[in-house]
C-alpha cells in the first residue's frame, strides 16, 4: 500500500517536473531576449567641442558625420553631443553594466582613449529616437525599425483586406450555406487541409504567381500582403468555422420557424453569436500573420530597404523579416538591435493578444 | 425594394464565389508545385531524385544536372524532428497530464492561459535564440564535455523546435486528456485505485489514439517549420546519423535555393518546388492521418 501511494506521488512529480522544466526552459531562452533588448533602445552620444574634437571625432558615428555636417566641428564652434559609432557605444554600454555581447573586442590604445573619455563625462546616454524613427541604415548606430514597423502594418493591411473576406465568407458559405452534395466534403477537406500546408509553401506561390507571372512589385507590401494573405485565409476559415459551429442549432430552427429567410438567420442571429470567438480567435490569426517570416524571404522581402514605404507598392520590409536580416550582422550594434526588434515585435503582438484576451472578457460579462 | 442583399439567394452565390477562390488559391499552389516539379523530372530523373545520396545542386555548362538526391535532406529533416520530438513529447504529455489531472479549473485556465500566449511567439524569435544563444551555448558545454557539438548540428535547432512545440503539445494533449469522460475516472477511483493508477491504467491507454495525433501534427509543424532552420543549420547535406554533427533540412535547401538562384525555369529553381511538393505531400498525410484519428476517437466517446 505504502509503495503504491509512494508511486502515486513519484507520477504526479515527474508530470509537474515536466511542465515546469518546460516552461522555464522555454522562458529561460527567450527571456534573454528581452533582458538585452532594452540596450537597444539607448544609445552612446558623445560631447564634441573645439578643444577635445581631435581624441573625440574619431568615435563620433560616421552616418551623423554626413548627415549632419553642419554640427561636427570643423564647420562649428559649438560644443555638442553627436552620436557615437558603434564601436564606442558598445564599449560605453558595457562600461555601464549593459551589454551581455561581449564578441567585439576593441584594441587597448583605443580602450584607453575611450576610458579617458568616459572617466571626463565626456559619454552620456540618452533615449534611441533613431530606433523608433528611421529606417534600416547600414550603420549600427543609425539603424531604426521605423521602416520595418510601416512595412508590417501596410502588408498586414493587404493581407487582411484578401484573408478577412475570403476566410469569413468560405466559412459561412462551407457552414451554412453550402448544399449537401458530393463535392461538399472534398472542398471541406481541401481547404482545412490548405490551413495545415508548411507557411514555406505560399512563399513559392507568391514567387511563381505574384513575381514572376504578374510581375508585382518586387519588395513592397502589395506582394507580401497577398502571399500572406493566401496564408491566412484559410486559418481563418477554419477558426470561423470553429465559432459558428459553437452557436446553437436551436437558434438557427426557432428563428427560421418565425419566418426568417436562411440569410436572415445568419446575418441576424447566427454571425453576432458567433461573434465574440470569431473576433477573438481572428486576432490570433493576425498576430501569426504579423510573425510570419518564411513566405517573405522566398518572394525577396527579406531585403536592406532604407526608406520608410509609404504606399503599398513602395519597397518595403516587416518587423521579423528586419529582425532576421539584423541578426546576421556581426556588428555589436546589430545584436542589439535584433533584441530591440524583438522587443518591437513582442509589443505588437501582445496589443493583439491583449485586446483578443480583453474582448473575451467583456463578451463573457456582457452576453 | 429591387435588391435585397439579404436574399438568400444573392448571399449564397457571393460567398460560393469566395469560397471558390479561396479554392482556387489552394489549387494554384498545388498546380504549380506539381507543374514545376514534373519539368525539374524533365532535367533530372525522379530515381536519382529520391534515391541519390549527394546533394550539392550543380547546373553544368553544358546543362548537366548534378547531385540533385534528395535522401540527405530527408535524413536530416528526420534527424532533427527525431531530436525535437525527444523534447516535446516526454515534457509536453507529462506537462499535459499535470495540467488536466491535477490543476484546478481555476490554475488551469491559467495555465493555459501562458501557453496560449507562447504558442503565439514568432518563429523568428525561436530563430533569432538557436542562432546567438543555444548554439555557442552547447558547443561550449560540448568542448567541456569533450564532444565535438558543430554550431549548426541537429542538436541545436532540435532543442529549440522541441521548446516550441511544447506549449502546442501541452494544449492540445490537455484536451485530448480532458475528452475523456469523468465516469472513467471516477469507476476506476471507487475500486481503490490511486489517481496516478487512474491516469496510467485508465485514461491514458484510452487517450493513446490522441496523443498519436497530437505527435504527429507536431511532427507535420517540425517538419515544415523555416526559420529556425534557416538561422540555425547549414546548408552542407551529409548523410550523417550524427545529431551533432553540422544538419540540414528539407526547408533550409528550399530556401536557399530560390533565394540564391532567382531565374525561374532553371532546374535549381524547379528542384526547390520538387522539394515543397515533397513537404505538401508529407504534411499532408500527417494531418490527414491526425485529423481521421481523433475524428474516429471523438465519435467513440461522444
Amino acid at each position: 500500500m505504502r509503495r503504491r501511494f509512494t508511486w502515486d506521488w513519484g507520477f504526479r512529480a515527474l508530470c509537474l517536473s515536466a511542465l515546469i522544466v518546460g516552461l522555464v526552459a522555454l522562458g529561460a531562452i527567450v527571456a534573454p531576449l528581452f533582458v538585452r533588448g532594452y540596450t537597444a533602445f539607448l544609445t552612446t552620444e558623445l560631447r564634441v567641442t573645439p578643444f577635445n574634437q581631435k581624441e573625440v571625432l574619431p568615435f563620433v558615428s560616421w552616418g551623423i558625420k554626413r548627415q549632419r555636417p553642419d554640427l561636427v566641428p570643423p564647420k562649428t564652434e559649438r560644443p555638442a553631443w553627436l552620436l557615437a559609432s558603434d564601436e564606442a557605444d558598445s564599449f560605453y554600454k558595457g562600461l555601464q553594466g549593459l551589454v551581455t555581447y561581449n564578441s567585439q573586442r576593441v584594441s587597448p590604445e583605443t580602450e584607453s582613449l575611450l576610458q579617458n573619455l568616459a572617466n571626463q563625462g565626456g559619454m552620456r546616454l540618452a533615449f534611441n529616437w533613431r530606433l523608433i524613427t528611421q529606417a534600416d541604415q547600414t550603420l549600427p548606430e543609425m539603424a531604426g525599425l521605423w521602416g520595418a514597423l510601416c512595412g508590417s502594418v501596410l502588408t498586414l493591411l493587404v493581407a487582411m483586406t484578401l484573408a478577412v473576406p475570403l476566410g469569413v465568407g468560405s466559412a459561412i458559405y462551407l457552414e451554412e450555406l453550402a448544399p449537401h452534395r458530393w463535392w461538399t466534403p472534398w472542398i471541406d477537406l481541401k481547404l482545412t487541409n490548405m490551413a495545415s500546408v508548411p507557411s514555406v509553401l505560399f512563399g513559392l506561390l507568391g514567387f511563381l504567381v505574384f513575381d514572376t507571372l504578374l510581375g508585382l512589385p518586387r519588395p513592397s507590401p502589395l506582394m507580401g500582403g497577398l502571399t500572406i494573405g493566401c496564408m491566412a485565409a484559410p486559418l481563418l476559415m477554419v477558426t470561423t468555422r470553429l465559432a459558428l459551429q459553437g452557436v446553437p442549432k436551436a437558434i438557427r430552427l426557432s428563428a427560421q420557424a418565425l419566418g426568417a429567410s436562411h440569410a436572415k438567420v445568419i446575418a441576424h442571429h447566427v454571425i453576432p453569436m458567433a461573434l465574440p470567438q470569431m473576433v477573438t480567435s481572428g486576432l490570433l490569426v493576425i498576430s501569426r500573420a504579423l510573425g510570419e517570416t518564411a513566405p517573405l524571404l522566398l518572394i525577396g522581402m527579406v531585403a536592406f530597404v532604407g526608406t520608410a514605404p509609404e504606399g503599398i507598392t513602395d519597397p518595403a520590409t516587416t518587423l521579423p523579416a528586419q529582425i532576421f536580416l539584423w541578426a546576421k550582422n556581426p556588428e555589436w550594434g546589430f545584436l542589439s538591435k535584433t533584441s530591440g526588434g524583438i522587443l518591437g515585435l513582442f509589443f505588437l503582438l501582445s496589443l493583439f493578444n491583449g485586446l483578443a484576451f480583453w474582448l473575451r472578457r467583456y463578451f463573457q460579462r456582457n452576453p | 425594394m429591387l435588391f435585397r442583399p439579404c436574399q438568400t439567394r444573392v448571399l449564397r452565390a457571393f460567398l460560393f464565389t469566395l469560397c471558390l477562390i479561396l479554392l482556387g488559391i489552394s489549387l494554384t499552389l498545388l498546380g504549380i508545385l506539381v507543374w514545376e516539379t514534373v519539368g525539374f523530372f524533365t532535367h533530372v530523373n525522379p530515381f536519382e531524385f529520391f534515391l541519390g545520396l549527394v546533394w550539392n545542386p550543380t547546373v553544368t555548362d553544358s546543362g548537366e544536372c548534378l547531385f540533385f538526391g534528395s535522401v540527405p535532406l530527408i535524413c536530416g529533416t528526420l534527424l532533427i524532428t527525431f531530436v525535437t520530438l525527444c523534447v516535446a513529447a516526454p515534457l509536453g504529455i507529462g506537462g499535459a497530464i499535470y495540467v488536466a489531472e491535477y490543476l484546478s479549473p481555476r490554475n488551469r485556465r491559467r495555465v493555459k492561459g501562458i501557453l496560449e500566449f507562447l504558442s503565439g511567439i514568432p518563429t523568428i524569435v525561436y530563430g533569432v535564440t538557436a542562432a546567438l544563444t543555444i548554439a555557442p551555448l552547447l558547443n561550449g558545454w560540448g568542448q567541456w564535455l569533450g564532444l565535438d557539438i558543430s554550431f549548426e548540428s541537429a542538436v541545436v535547432s532540435g532543442l529549440v523546435m522541441g521548446l516550441m512545440n511544447f506549449p502546442f503539445v501541452v494544449s492540445l494533449s490537455d484536451e485530448i486528456l480532458r475528452a475523456i469522460p469523468a465516469y472513467v475516472r471516477s469507476s476506476g477511483l471507487a475500486l481503490g485505485a490511486t489517481q496516478s493508477e487512474v491516469i496510467r491504467k485508465l485514461v491514458l491507454p484510452a487517450s493513446i489514439p490522441g496523443l498519436t495525433a497530437v505527435i504527429t501534427l507536431a511532427v507535420a509543424r517540425t517538419i515544415g517549420e523555416t526559420m529556425i532552420v534557416v538561422m540555425a543549420t547549414g546548408l552542407s547535406a551529409q548523410l550523417t546519423l550524427n545529431p551533432f554533427a553540422p544538419a540540414t533540412t528539407l526547408t533550409a535547401q528550399l530556401t536557399s535555393l530560390i533565394t540564391g538562384d532567382q531565374s525561374p525555369g532553371s532546374p535549381k529553381t524547379q528542384a526547390a518546388f520538387a522539394l515543397g511538393l515533397l513537404l505538401f505531400a508529407v504534411t499532408f498525410v500527417l494531418n490527414l492521418m491526425a485529423t481521421r484519428v481523433v475524428r474516429k476517437y471523438k465519435v467513440r466517446y461522444a
